[in-house]
């Protein structure tokens, strides 16, 4: 086995116990292997003997202070604002965001389907001066309409031809 | 986690701002030292903890608190440290002359109570050619050594905080030291 091998797989733990056993009889009976893990462990104490002397924090009560400054002016403005307004714990204030967004939601509802009832109204009125034409084309009147009333002209115009002739067929334009 | 940081914790999470002041106190010391370990400067290491300390402050909802808060925070500091680092490396390169050395001092930033003046210099020396061949070396590999080696974690905390198994620690720990030894040796 050879040695760049060994020390790549060492802490792999993907590797069977097979693997496993020869890569460690093969380090137990390599002194270059052995030599580079020691000087690994040598340099990780030369290291921790640094962390005794650890980087200090320069002037702590001015850094605890901007970081307090940092946080308030990167604070969205409307997220401040919102709390402002709302000195609620942000449990209850989501709760009151929910219930607004739910009154928007069902007003938007509302709203579109009284505009769709709106443009049904006017597709009717549409659909009326549609049959007026269709009957004037054909030289009919709304007494000729067999069914009466123009409830079958409406129907009849709303039909393809070929659908007004199945479904009527004794209808005669 | 104690209770008493749990305690804050929760009080945070429900907007008490002098709580998250408090949490802010206990990890600030081991934040700056994480994040001067990255960039090796004291400017630098102050705006990474500024701006970790407002993305944990945030985000606090979303920390779960079945695991330990540690390893959520230093998760956050370790990933915004290496994003910082690789922005100021950037930086430099387009910038300055493309050589990414370190501009540090650790004269100044080092807190050293040895009284003997030559093993002072001789501990100076070390840490700075230690701070510079930290550089050098890639990102996990760096992470692994700055979190186990120089902070002083167990091998199973840094392989929560960089999310890998323990194994992959302690082959970014040995792989990294290799390289870092062999800077050393130009130089000592």
């Amino acid at each position: 086995m050879k040695c760049k091998y060994a020390l790549k797989k060492m802490y792999s733990e993907s590797i069977s116990v097979r693997m496993k056993q020869e890569i460690d009889e093969h380090i137990a009976g390599c002194s270059y292997c052995q030599s580079e893990i020691e000087s690994s462990e040598n340099l990780g104490e030369l290291i921790r003997v640094q962390r005794l002397n650890p980087p200090a924090v320069q002037n702590r009560s001015a850094l605890l202070h901007e970081i307090r400054l940092h946080r308030e002016k990167r604070q969205k403005n409307w997220r401040r604002r919102i709390s402002d307004l709302l000195p609620l714990e942000p449990a209850y204030r989501r709760v009151v965001f929910l219930g607004a967004a739910c009154c928007v939601l069902l007003c938007a509802f509302l709203l579109v389907s009284i505009h769709v009832i709106d443009e049904d109204t006017m597709t009717a009125n549409n659909d009326n001066d549609d049959i007026e034409y269709y009957l004037q084309e054909h030289a009919l009147t709304k007494e000729t309409d067999l069914f009466g009333q123009g409830a079958f002209s409406r129907t009849f115009i709303s039909l393809s031809y070929s659908e007004s002739k199945i479904k009527y067929p004794n209808y005669n334009n | 986690m104690t209770v008493d940081e749990r305690l804050l914790i929760e009080k945070a999470k429900n907007g008490d701002r002098n709580a998250f002041d408090r949490l802010t106190e206990l990890y600030i010391e081991k934040a700056y030292s994480i994040a001067f370990r990255y960039t090796g400067n004291e400017g630098d290491a102050r705006d990474i903890v500024q701006e970790v300390f407002y993305k944990v402050y945030i985000n606090l909802h979303r920390y779960n608190p079945k695991f330990p808060f540690s390893a959520w925070f230093f998760r956050i500091l370790v990933n915004s440290s290496i994003n910082y680092a690789k922005r100021q490396r950037r930086k430099r390169f387009i910038f300055q002359d493309g050589n990414p050395k370190s501009d540090v001092n650790p004269v100044d930033v080092t807190v050293d109570t040895e009284n003997n003046p030559e093993k002072k210099y001789i501990n100076k020396e070390v840490y700075q050619l230690l701070q510079r061949g930290l550089e050098l070396l890639p990102e996990k590999q760096r992470s692994a050594i700055i979190l186990f080696d120089f902070e002083g974690f167990s091998q199973q905390e840094v392989a929560v905080i960089l999310k890998c198994p323990q194994g992959s620690v302690m082959s970014r720990l040995f792989y990294g030291r290799r390289k870092l030894r062999k800077f050393l040796e130009k130089y000592l």
